[in-house]
């Protein structure tokens, strides 16, 4: 399953520097501040403790207690409170007292921590609680025992400190403030290392695109700077070996390709001379033959005729190996169109009602007249002979984007070319029907027309009409260029 | 018939064509190498030269050059489709037409008839001599003289002017000329007339100054005249 | 599926922390213990032994003897049975024992069985005391056994019924 990321490799690469820097940030901010937090919430409780614990012991009492005497001991106690003023309850029996007028007993102290402070055994105890308004406050119990009898007995007697964490709650919340103030800037900082970092994994990324972009445009020479041990180095020396690989195999299949057309040049080229002493004496033995006994005259024949068709094969291959050396030329001249396809439809004879011709008048092209001529003749002729006569052609001249365009359209009246053959009419020796194993021509007569319309810088199509036929279409500038 | 020198080095061709010719009735001379054609040049006195440019030693081109110096007899060149740059150096070293190998003899002879006919006159009662400025065209005798010193003339050059100057001032197209004057179809290579073209200007024309006779229509073709001062 | 999961991850890591730093200010606790209870000084005899009343939420407050004079142990019995002074009801203290008018002295006494145990005898029913009673007396006679004798077991004797073996909780 292949996903599309939704974000650039750079944003992702940004976004996990800031996740990591933020993550460490924070949690490291969250743990100091928990740590601190503790550290002053544990100095509050202990010396709050601890002074309550030293202001009652070693204290001399009377029990029973009474009332004066207890209320006497917690307003002594008020005065002081540590580390900052808190409000002292006692608690004897039946006896309230409180260093504040109201209430006598506080409304914070819980029955849990009561119930904790006058066990037989009792210790000092404290408890963080929060009012009805969310204010916290520390409650402290220190039930006071005495020894008797080498024992320690619980007096009865606990008195409970009450303070407001409010200085602490300030402290605590600076501390998040700064943690939060300090993170956003920290991470705006960290933006500045995570782009530099991004650019400095993706240089080389980029690099490698524009060098397989290279690649892909055919520069196969195309080669990147390996530099350091990393794993990007390493994707660049695959790249180099791919490239250096693929250049070497297109190389060879170019070089056998050219070793391949030059072979079927020199061929030709070798037959070439044979052929015109042969194609000079067929006269000779087409004339001869009708004085020969018959079997003799019609070996004659055939090796006249075939003679011939050999000519024009080797010509065509000729033809065929210019244009893939390149060597192909145009002889360019300013001809009148109608004139031009009337002059090769007349040649060939074909001016006898077969083939009707819709021609403009006046009409000026520049085109190499040779040329023209061939790509007419092998699209008419090859109308006539796989399609069949009528055959219409159709000369239109019309404006293009670069400048005005000659369209020759050949349409004829056969069944049509079937679709799986119509992407190969073109290519050289495809025959469309598997069972001719030999047309009248030399099976490079297409092949030779797109070349030629190619080289006047148009093309060619193949479709089938309306009408049922085939209609090939020549498309070319009305004035070529040399 | 006309006697023909065929200067081939390759065996075949040479056997072929000479054959070929010979059948149809030609007087026909074979040399393998152009210094063995250009000895048989004055004894075999040939109508016409059938030339290969590909020959060794001496080559056609060269040939074709040092027949031209002495002599106005027709050339026509055997060449391959494709030896283009020989093609040109051949029509400009003088040759009159060409003939791309291989080629069936009935080809070979119907060159060698076009380039051997006389052009028909197509008037009858115009004077025998028409000066154009400075250029007297003998129809019937088949000269031209410039401020009265004849002009060897090409048998094609011959009948490019005179197909020219029968129609002062009107414009042919290369392939109308084709047609006429080397007997080609309409679609043959325009070269043979733009080099025909270019040599009959090289002796007609002033080399300094415009073209006053063979005058070219861009886009068109060509046109004699008009000449301005022409004395009639 | 991991892709999700990852995000998952991501998102959590990225909202975590702050939820952590959110997620405290000062946060009730339940009850801490911390460190002992303040010993003040009572001026007592150290040898008088201790009465035992009750607070108004049932737990025993001793009540120790101020007099210069050392009572005897029945008379510390007899103190706890007459029940609290005004002293200690003026602070809420009361008793759980069954009044005793003015009763015999005699009906009560206090003797040692063995160095471990002690025994006293009270002119009512034991049978039915409620257990906070039963705790005044056994931890008021244990007082009085002193600190010579650790653990001391006590025997409570009533008319009819003995209880045997009580122990003192209060103090170690």
């Amino acid at each position: 399953m292949r996903r599309i990321a939704p974000f650039g490799l750079r944003t992702r690469l940004i976004a996990a520097f800031l996740l990591v820097a933020a993550i460490s940030a924070v949690s490291t901010a969250a743990l100091t501040y928990q740590k601190a937090r503790n550290a002053i919430l544990a100095q509050s409780q202990d010396m709050a403790v601890s002074t309550l614990r030293d202001q009652l012991d070693s204290k001399n009492l009377r029990i029973p207690m009474d009332q004066e005497t207890l209320q006497a001991l917690v307003s002594e106690f008020a005065k002081r409170g540590k580390p900052r003023p808190w409000a002292v309850f006692g608690e004897y029996a039946d006896l309230r007292a409180s260093s504040h007028i109201n209430p006598p007993t506080s409304s914070v102290v819980t029955d849990e921590l009561r119930r904790q402070v006058v066990s037989a055994n009792p210790h000092g105890a404290f408890q963080r609680v929060e009012d009805a308004s969310g204010t916290p406050y520390l409650t402290v119990a220190m039930p006071a025992v005495f020894t008797h009898q080498g024992k320690r007995e619980p007096t009865g007697l606990v008195v409970y400190a009450v303070m407001p964490l409010t200085t602490e709650r300030e402290t605590v919340d600076a501390m998040v403030d700064a943690a939060k103030q300090g993170a956003v800037p920290g991470l705006a900082i960290a933006v500045v290392p995570a782009l530099l970092a991004a650019r400095g994994v993706l240089r080389p990324v980029r690099h490698m695109r524009r060098a397989a972009e290279r690649l892909g445009r055919g520069r196969l020479d195309t080669r990147i700077e390996v530099r350091g041990a990393d794993e990007l180095a390493g994707l660049a020396r695959t790249f180099n070996e791919t490239a250096r690989a693929l250049e070497q195999s297109v190389s060879e299949l170019q070089d056998a390709e050219v070793r391949a057309r030059r072979f079927a040049s020199d061929v030709s080229h070798e037959l070439r001379t044979p052929l015109a002493g042969m194609l000079a004496v067929t006269e000779v033995l087409d004339e001869d033959a009708e004085r020969l006994d018959p079997d003799t005259a019609k070996a004659l024949r055939l090796i006249s005729a075939e003679t011939g068709k050999l000519a024009d094969l080797v010509e065509d291959l000729m033809e065929i190996s210019r244009f893939d050396a390149r060597a192909a030329e145009l002889n360019l001249d300013d001809v009148d169109i109608a004139v031009a396809v009337t002059k090769t439809l007349e040649r060939r004879h074909w001016d006898d009602g077969r083939v009707t011709a819709e021609l403009p008048s006046g009409v000026r092209a520049r085109l190499d007249p040779r040329r023209f001529d061939v790509v007419l003749a092998n699209l008419v002729g090859n109308a006539l002979q796989h399609g069949g006569a009528p055959v219409t052609v159709t000369v239109t001249a019309l404006p293009g984007p670069d400048g005005e365009r000659l369209l020759i359209e050949v349409a004829d009246s056969g069944p049509g070319i079937a679709p799986e053959v119509l992407p190969h009419i073109f290519d050289r020796f495809f025959k469309a029907d598997a069972a001719r194993t030999r047309s009248a021509g030399s099976g490079l007569g297409l092949a030779i027309t797109l070349e030629n319309a190619r080289l006047h810088g148009g093309t060619l199509y193949a479709a089938n009409g309306p009408g049922g036929g085939a209609v090939l279409t020549l498309d070319m500038p009305l004035e070529a260029d040399a | 018939m006309p006697r023909v020198l065929l200067i081939e080095d390759d065996p075949s061709i040479r056997e072929g064509v000479g054959l070929g010719l010979r059948r149809r009735g030609h007087e026909v001379s074979t040399a393998d190498t152009g210094e063995a054609g250009l000895a048989l040049m004055g004894g075999f006195r040939p109508e016409l030269v059938l030339l290969d440019l590909m020959l060794p030693g001496m080559n056609g081109v060269q040939v074709c050059h040092r027949i031209r110096e002495t002599s106005e007899v027709p050339i026509i060149m055997l060449t391959a489709r494709g030896d283009d740059f020989d093609i040109v150096i051949g029509l400009e070293a003088g040759a009159d037409d060409y003939i791309v190998k291989p080629a069936r003899t009935e080809v070979i002879e119907a060159r060698i008839r076009a380039v051997l006919r006389r052009l028909a006159d197509p008037s009858g009662v115009r004077p025998e001599v028409e000066h154009h400025g400075e250029l007297a065209i003998d129809r019937a005798g088949l000269t031209v003289a410039r401020s009265g010193d004849r002009i060897a003339l090409a048998p094609s050059e011959l009948k490019l002017l005179l197909h020219l100057s029968a129609s002062p001032e009107q414009v042919f197209s290369r392939q109308q000329l084709l047609e006429y004057v080397w007997e080609h179809s309409y679609h043959a290579d325009a070269r043979l007339v733009d080099a025909c073209v270019r040599r009959l200007r090289h002796k007609i024309e002033d080399p300094d100054a415009a073209p006053r006779y063979i005058q070219t229509v861009r886009g068109f073709g060509y046109r004699f005249g008009p000449v301005q001062g022409a004395r009639r | 599926m991991t892709r999700l999961r990852n995000a998952a991850a991501a998102v959590a890591a990225l909202l975590g922390p702050p939820l952590l730093l959110a997620g405290c200010g000062i946060k009730p606790t339940g009850v801490v213990e911390s460190g002992a209870a303040a010993n003040v000084v009572v001026n007592a005899p150290d040898r008088a032994g201790v009465v035992y009343f009750v607070t108004p939420d049932d737990k025993l407050v001793p009540s120790p003897q101020v007099d210069s004079t050392l009572p005897s142990p029945v008379g510390t019995v007899l103190r706890l049975l007459s029940g609290p002074g005004p002293q200690e009801r003026a602070a809420g203290l009361g008793t759980r024992l069954p009044g005793w008018e003015g009763g015999a002295p005699a009906a009560v006494s206090v003797s040692f069985t063995s160095p471990q145990s002690i025994e006293v005898k009270v002119p009512f029913t034991v049978m039915d005391l409620p257990e906070l009673a039963m705790r005044q007396l056994v931890c008021t006679v244990a007082s009085v056994a002193g600190s010579e004798i650790p653990d001391v077991r006590v025997t409570v004797r009533g008319p009819g019924t003995t209880l045997f073996g009580e122990r003192c909780d209060i103090g170690r």
